[in-house]
């Protein structure tokens, strides 16, 4: 079985006397409540299921913090309509077995909805399982294409990549003028890498240019960047997309610096975070990404967000944080509106919008919001917006 | 009438309540004091554990700072390599695992132990180098993953010429000083780097899943740098935290032990009390039903004993029941008692003395009266008057009657009341002979007579039946050969009687007034039942004279 942690509602363990006044506030509400019917108290199950572990555990880890932040938020202001609500997070280890272990173990422990998981291959693992469970699954990263128009318990928060992979071929082709691209993706999420390796590569050919290499690699603690690197600019290209985690992304784009190479970088966006600029230093500098975020954002929304974040775990939030904290928010939202939630899924598609940090998240019939892509450079040693492709 | 609670109920509810209460506040006290110094014994005690391991790590901490400022000042100052000097110190260092020089632009110079994914990267932009460039101090870095291990990993910087020496910590020996503290059954130690994330816990998939616990108030403390013990909820449950902090990275080191663990000897103290509580209740009940008994059992015996002497019998003994208390009252009891006898046996004598005086006084009235009649009887046979010897005739019936009330009194056991029927029958059959009923034909009878009469009425009553009777004999029976006279008397209810006298002769004057009829007689059985006794007489021809007479019983 797989371990999990729970998050409860902190309460105070303080004893204090109860003045007349209070006594009097209580036997007053006690006396509605027993003309007004009492409600249900019992605490609201939420799971998390994500890749807490391992070299591409930023995903899990960071969607993780946004989802205890909104519960933990949630429960301060009194919880679902008065129930509190208990966080219980599990680790998919980027395994598909634990992955549907994981979930099968929160659906059994009465999970209302789980947000999760953070990469495409675990969702399309875990999805058959939330089918027969008919238990909501609210993702905050996964885009891949093959979840998308399905009528199933599955929504996310982020657009199928498709239409920001297009955006990002049609860039390197148009506005880079490059025309020899390498692609260099990682296996440990084949699902989301591959279907932006063979987007890229259809759209990048068809616009005229050409994709010299396609190398696949799987990102484990022996792995040898120089090798890899080595074999990426061995095909000679101009630019080089880097399907992968933002360590092995940073680390690739170090090796080929080292070389004086000056071949243009791209990132699917996976590793579009500050901690990029961290481990990649001066090599990531001119990457360009796509994302659906904007961490200099100025929503007032997104502001206190990012205060509130960095005053709960010191520390900036990413892309996985902003989206694990709006899973949180859709659900509860929808949570409260509805008796029981077996209609959550129906409840969130009848809604359609909802308030997101930066702008608004609109779900088709199928669950498949419409986000804005935004392309991202780092300059300078810092991320920024790019014109919107 | 009112109930009263039973003595030995009370007194056994009073011993069992005062030993349960006794025992309750012993307890509560001792509850209460054992609760506050334990809880304060627990606090300083995991604090000083926690302190202590803080002051550990620190001095766990010293030692790669130490060995990475004894690098730096070699390198500086003699002609050795890094590649010469930093294997032997890797391999040897139980905290160091990896070790980089980084050179001024940023850029790993060296690597110990050699990995290529390292050599010649850009780590200007790593926030442990910029700090230490900017500070020229070594730095404790936050969690993170590592590229080569890909588990959390912190490092300590320290600046090296332009650049910076970095070590790469090994957890485990942080891990390795929280796993040997074990307090109670489920008590632990932690470590949280300063953003709050665990670095060490007994569950290393908190710390590999860079789990971040600020949101504790009690590590919140502790990251601030206020050391002390907080009661705080984890998961529902109550722990108390103890948080040290270690001050050179700012880190805070947690023992946590859950509340209801560490005050589980208050909790068996309480058990134990409740217990005590109950079994002394329990001995309370039995003592109290004991002491209750023996206490109460004479009391009952001397009510008993109270109730015969009341019933006039003084023959009981009245004995103690092993209280010196009960012992004296039994013994005043029995002085009571012969007192009591001895001062009846005085009544009754001089009762008795007082009765044969009085039955003497009756007796010696009744012989005078009857010595009265006796000569007005003579008298009257030597008048010549016939009217005159009817007044003197009358007379002498009356005074027998009122004689023969005192004849009945010292005759009978009574000398307060006057067995009434018994003094009737006597009337009538003295006056019967007086007028000679018999040969005239005429019987008298007392049908019915249920009541008794003092003194006083019985004079009275006696006078008006004699008056009644002597009137019949007179007036009733001229035109008839026979006639009979009857007296009914009867309790009418509780004080009121009836005496209906009534004959079967020639009856009464239509027009008759007993209150201006010019008969003596009649005139004065109006004025006794009306005047002296308040009582009614209705006078009725009922086949004859018929009196009904009705008067209220005096008691005394």
């Amino acid at each position: 079985m797989l371990r999990s942690k729970t998050l409860t509602p902190a309460a105070s363990s303080e004893k204090k006397r109860i003045s007349p006044a209070v006594f009097a506030t209580i036997f007053s509400l006690i006396s509605i409540l027993m003309f007004t019917g009492c409600k249900d108290k019992t605490p609201i199950t939420i799971g998390f299921s994500g890749n807490l572990t391992g070299r591409l555990s930023e995903l899990g880890i960071n969607a993780r913090d946004g989802a205890i932040l909104a519960a933990e938020e949630r429960n301060k202001a009194g919880g679902i309509n008065g129930r509190p609500i208990i966080l219980k997070v599990k680790n998919d280890e980027l395994d598909r077995e634990k992955a549907v272990q994981a979930d099968r173990e929160l659906i059994q422990e009465g999970a209302a909805a789980i947000i999760g998981h953070t990469t495409s291959t675990m969702s399309i693992a875990a999805v058959p399982v939330m089918n027969a469970a008919r238990v909501l699954m609210v993702s905050p990263t996964t885009s891949t294409n093959k979840l998308t128009g399905l009528d199933d318990y599955f929504i996310r928060l982020v657009s199928p990549w498709k239409d920001a992979t297009l955006h990002l071929a049609r860039y390197a082709f148009e506005r880079a003028d490059l025309r020899k691209i390498s692609i260099l993706y990682d296996l440990s999420n084949p699902e989301y890498t591959r279907m932006v390796h063979d987007t890229f590569r259809s759209e990048f050919k068809k616009l005229g240019g050409d994709v010299l290499c396609s190398k696949p690699y799987t990102s484990t603690p022996g792995i040898d960047y120089t090798v890899i690197a080595d074999s990426l600019l061995a095909c000679a290209p101009d630019g080089i997309l880097i399907v992968g985690g933002v360590m092995d992304t940073a680390m690739i784009c170090q090796h080929v610096r080292k070389t004086n190479a000056t071949v243009a970088f791209f990132s699917s966006g996976w590793a579009g975070n500050e901690n990029l600029v961290e481990y990649g230093g001066a090599a990531v500098e001119g990457i360009v990404f796509v994302n659906y975020w904007d961490m200099d954002s100025r929503n007032p929304e997104f502001v206190d967000f990012k205060k509130r974040f960095k005053k709960r775990f010191h520390r900036e939030p990413t892309f996985p944080s902003m989206f694990g904290y709006e899973c949180a928010q859709v659900i509860f939202q929808a949570l409260a509106q509805i008796d029981n939630p077996s209609n959550l899924k129906e409840k969130i598609i009848e809604t359609g919008k909802f308030n997101g940090l930066q702008e608004a998240i609109v779900f088709d019939q199928y669950g498949d919001p419409k986000r804005t892509p935004l392309l991202f450079t780092i300059k300078n040693r810092r991320m920024v917006r790019m014109e919107r492709p | 009438m009112k109930k009263f609670p039973q003595l030995k109920t009370t007194l056994c509810l009073a011993f069992m309540l005062a030993t349960a209460v006794s025992v309750l506040i012993v307890g509560y006290v001792a509850l209460n004091l054992l609760g506050r110094n334990l809880t304060n014994d627990i606090k300083n005690k995991n604090l000083l554990i926690a302190r202590s391991l803080a002051s550990e790590i620190q001095t766990l901490l010293e030692e790669p700072k130490a060995t990475l400022a004894e690098l730096a000042e070699i390198l500086e100052n003699e002609t050795a390599t890094a590649s010469a000097l930093f294997p032997s110190v890797v391999k040897h260092s139980d905290t160091l695992e990896m070790i980089l020089l980084i050179d001024a632009e940023g850029r790993v110079a060296h690597v110990t132990p050699s990995n290529r994914n390292y050599s010649g990267i850009d780590m200007s932009n790593r926030r442990f180098f910029r700090r230490t460039r900017e500070t020229g101090a070594p730095f404790w870095s936050s969690t993170f993953i590592s590229i080569h291990t890909g588990k959390p990993t912190l490092t300590l910087s320290l600046p090296f010429r332009r650049g910076a020496l970095v070590g790469y910590l090994n957890l485990d020996r942080l891990n390795g000083i929280s796993d040997r503290v074990n307090i109670g059954d489920s008590g632990y130690a932690l470590v949280v780097d300063r953003e709050g994330t665990l670095i060490a816990h007994p569950d290393r998939s908190l710390v590999a899943e860079q789990v971040n616990i600020r949101d504790n108030p009690a590590i919140a403390q502790g990251l601030a740098g206020k050391e002390g013990t907080v009661k705080a909820d984890h998961r529902g449950k109550d722990q108390f935290y103890s948080v040290a902090f270690v001050h050179d990275p700012g880190w805070a080191v947690g023992v946590v032990q859950p509340v209801s663990e560490a005050l589980k000897p208050v909790a068996k103290g309480r058990r134990i009390i409740l217990a005590g509580a109950g079994l002394a209740l329990l001995i309370g009940a039995f003592l109290a039903l004991g002491v209750a008994g023996r206490i109460v059992r004479p009391i009952v015996l001397l009510a008993a004993h109270t109730k015969k002497i009341a019933g006039g019998d003084y023959a009981s003994p009245i004995a103690g029941c092993g209280y010196q208390e009960m012992e004296k009252l039994a013994g005043h009891f029995r002085q009571m008692i012969d007192a009591v006898k001895s001062r009846e046996e005085a009544l009754r004598n001089a009762l008795g003395e007082k009765e044969v005086l009085l039955r003497e006084i009756h007796h010696r009235v009744k012989n005078n009266m009857q010595t009265i009649a006796s000569l007005l009887r003579m008298h009257a046979r030597k008048i010549d008057d016939a009217r005159l010897t009817e007044i003197v005739n009358d007379c002498r019936d009356r005074i027998a009657a009122m004689s023969l009330v005192h004849e009945s009194l010292y005759q009978s056991d009574s000398l307060a009341k006057i067995d009434f029927e018994t003094y009737l029958n006597k009337l009538c059959r003295n006056l019967g002979r007086a007028y000679h009923a018999g040969g005239k034909g005429v019987s008298v009878s007392v049908d019915r007579c249920d009541v008794g009469l003092n003194l006083d009425q019985g004079v009275a009553v006696g006078l008006v039946v004699s008056e009644l009777i002597s009137n019949a004999f007179k007036h009733a029976f001229h035109e008839k050969e026979s006639g009979s006279v009857a007296i009914n008397v009867k309790n009418i209810d509780d004080d009121r009687v009836e005496m209906i006298v009534a004959d079967d002769g020639a009856g009464l004057p239509a027009d008759l007034d007993i209150r201006k009829t010019s008969s003596l007689g009649l005139r004065l059985v109006g004025g006794i039942i009306t005047r002296e006794m308040g009582g009614t007489i209705d006078v009725e021809n009922d086949n004859g004279a018929k009196f009904i007479i009705r008067f209220k019983i005096k008691t005394e």
